[in-house]
């Protein structure tokens, strides 16, 4: 017993800070969690070692009504299943398999099928824990807390649906913990990095994420963030450093690109703070995507892909029913966010500017929580985006009709989580 | 230096580093002179316990396990924090954000001359 939480200590504080030892250490917890951790009697009657299978889940769906199109849909946008299973107090399992848009079918497009995150999870001790698998690391709020019902509008905000690609999941192991002396928590892992060869212009560097299926391993990521708690106040710094050049060195030296395990690099870095006190909300987040080598990639996979990329919003929300003082866990939120985008902030000098791709979006609504797990949701969006560059239009079609770049959505939804 | 220690001060709690036998958590009731929280840290529980003293002068202590999927809590200063999906929890224990629907668990105290025990049971 005393070896074990020793041992534990002693490895902690050696290899906390290099991921490339990780997995040395990670065999030792392995072996040493077949020891017993405290006393059986302990183990049988303190209700925290006891194997446990969990189950929980979340979804969502909306009314959508786009003015530029003139047209309206309903779909059910998410439906999740979580499951966990706790083997004892050292090691548990969790898992969420997704479904999107409700339906996926043999030769028809659209919906999906994914399974969002399955990962180990070694405790260390109560402060400490590594996890292994598919996992979201922790970039921006989204990317970890994503549930429907916690979050405002119908739709997750758009900074960190291509700035971010939440919800980013990748293969890896990560290491979180939080200090006892200093008010701070933090998270760094390793993981599969992205492909550029899956760059799509107009999403970002969202297409190159492999989210555990037949990742590339000769290049790969390391994240890092830390948060800050203070009262009602919360502040968080994140960032991502990858390679996104999987294939052999040959391949890559004929295309002309660094191969290696952070060769032809995406850097991203995010900033963000929350303040929740007596119904008042604020939210303020920023992130910067930067590209370096953005020309080497547009003329190894001519997929125009950006120098930089950035994104930044601000929501204040307040909740009406603080001020009539109704029961505690019923929520009326009135919101408004303010986001703006842009995927091709600098471009290289092979790449085609695309004014669609700046975007600002002002998002303003309600949303109504009868219990803290069950949402309605209305809200509006209202689109400006810059004008279409007709240099990449390159198949004209006849009928279509001029671009708009002010358009609005309307969105009336419900949403859950359990 | 002066950075850490006002950050120190400012947002965590006191922790407390023990160790448990036969069951038991036992804390010095000398450590809320000062405060009426304290965060509670026994050896190989893999969870904190937080402790807090009422105005009859009895003690809760509450196990910072979620309720929603066994993950280990954050002291956010105010309360504490499930980074796992989002729940939240007032110092009382009782659930400020899903998608946790269960307060925090509670162990039984008792006050033996200078020592608070805490049950584990």
């Amino acid at each position: 017993m005393h070896f074990c939480g020793t041992q534990q200590l002693e490895l902690m504080k050696r290899y906390t800070f290099t991921l490339l030892i990780l997995s040395t250490f990670f065999s030792t917890q392995l072996f040493a969690q077949q020891k017993p951790a405290v006393t059986s009697e302990d183990s049988l009657n303190n209700n925290t070692s006891k194997s446990s299978t969990t189950i929980g889940g979340y979804g969502n769906a909306f009314y959508q009504r786009n003015s530029r199109t003139q047209t309206a849909n309903i779909n059910l946008e998410r439906f999740v299943l979580f499951t966990g299973h706790k083997f004892n107090d050292k090691i548990s399992f969790f898992s969420e398999l997704e479904v999107e848009d409700a339906k996926v079918a043999g030769g028809e497009s659209g919906g999906e099928i994914a399974v969002e995150q399955a990962y180990l999870k070694f405790n260390l001790n109560a402060n400490q824990y590594i996890v292994a698998g598919l996992f979201l690391p922790r970039i921006g709020i989204l990317n970890e807390n994503h549930l429907p019902n916690t979050f405002n509008g119908n739709e997750r905000d758009y900074v960190e649906t291509f700035i971010i690609p939440s919800t980013w999941r990748e293969l890896g192991v990560g290491l979180y913990g939080s200090l006892n002396n200093l008010p701070i928590n933090y998270s760094v892992g390793l993981v599969n990095g992205l492909s550029s060869e899956m760059f799509e212009h107009s999403s970002g560097i969202r297409e190159g994420r492999f989210e555990g299926r037949n990742a590339t391993g000769n290049n790969l990521a390391l994240t890092a963030a830390l948060q800050f708690y203070q009262g009602n106040f919360k502040a968080q710094v994140s960032g991502y450093y990858g390679g996104t050049v999987g294939v052999s060195k040959r391949k890559a030296d004929s295309l002309g690109l660094q191969s290696g395990i952070f060769g032809t690099p995406v850097a991203l870095g995010e900033a963000d703070v929350q303040y929740g006190s007596n119904g008042f909300s604020v939210k303020v987040l920023g992130a910067i995507v930067s590209i370096p080598d953005a020309d080497k990639i547009n003329r190894a996979y001519a997929n125009n892909t950006p120098k930089t990329e950035y994104g930044a919003y601000a929501e204040v929300g307040y909740d009406l029913m603080h001020l009539t003082g109704s029961a505690k866990n019923k929520q009326l939120i009135v919101f408004v966010r303010d986001e703006k985008l842009n995927m091709n902030a600098s471009i290289p000098s092979n790449g085609v500017t695309d004014g669609t791709l700046n975007q600002n979006y002002v998002v303003a609504g309600l949303s109504y929580l009868p219990i803290r797990n069950v949402a309605i949701k209305g809200d509006v969006r209202i689109a400006h985006t810059g004008n279409q560059n007709p240099d990449l239009i390159i198949n004209p079609n006849p009928v279509a009709q001029p671009y708009q770049p002010n358009y609005n959505l309307v969105n009336l939804g419900i949403a859950l989580s359990f | 230096m002066v950075a850490a220690s006002a950050l120190s001060s400012c947002a965590t709690l006191p922790v407390y580093k023990t160790t448990m036998a036969n069951n038991k958590v036992s804390v010095p009731v000398s450590l809320f002179a000062q405060s009426d929280f304290q965060i509670i840290q026994p050896k190989d529980l893999f969870y904190n316990i937080g402790l807090r003293k009422e105005k009859d002068g009895t003690y809760t202590a509450l196990l910072l396990r979620c309720t929603h999927a066994d993950n280990q809590l954050i002291s956010t200063g105010n309360g504490f924090k499930c980074n796992l999906h989002g729940s939240t929890f007032d110092k009382e224990g009782q659930v400020t954000q899903g998608p946790a629907e269960h307060s925090l668990k509670k162990y039984q105290t008792e006050i033996t001359s200078d020592q608070i025990i805490i049950h584990l049971s």
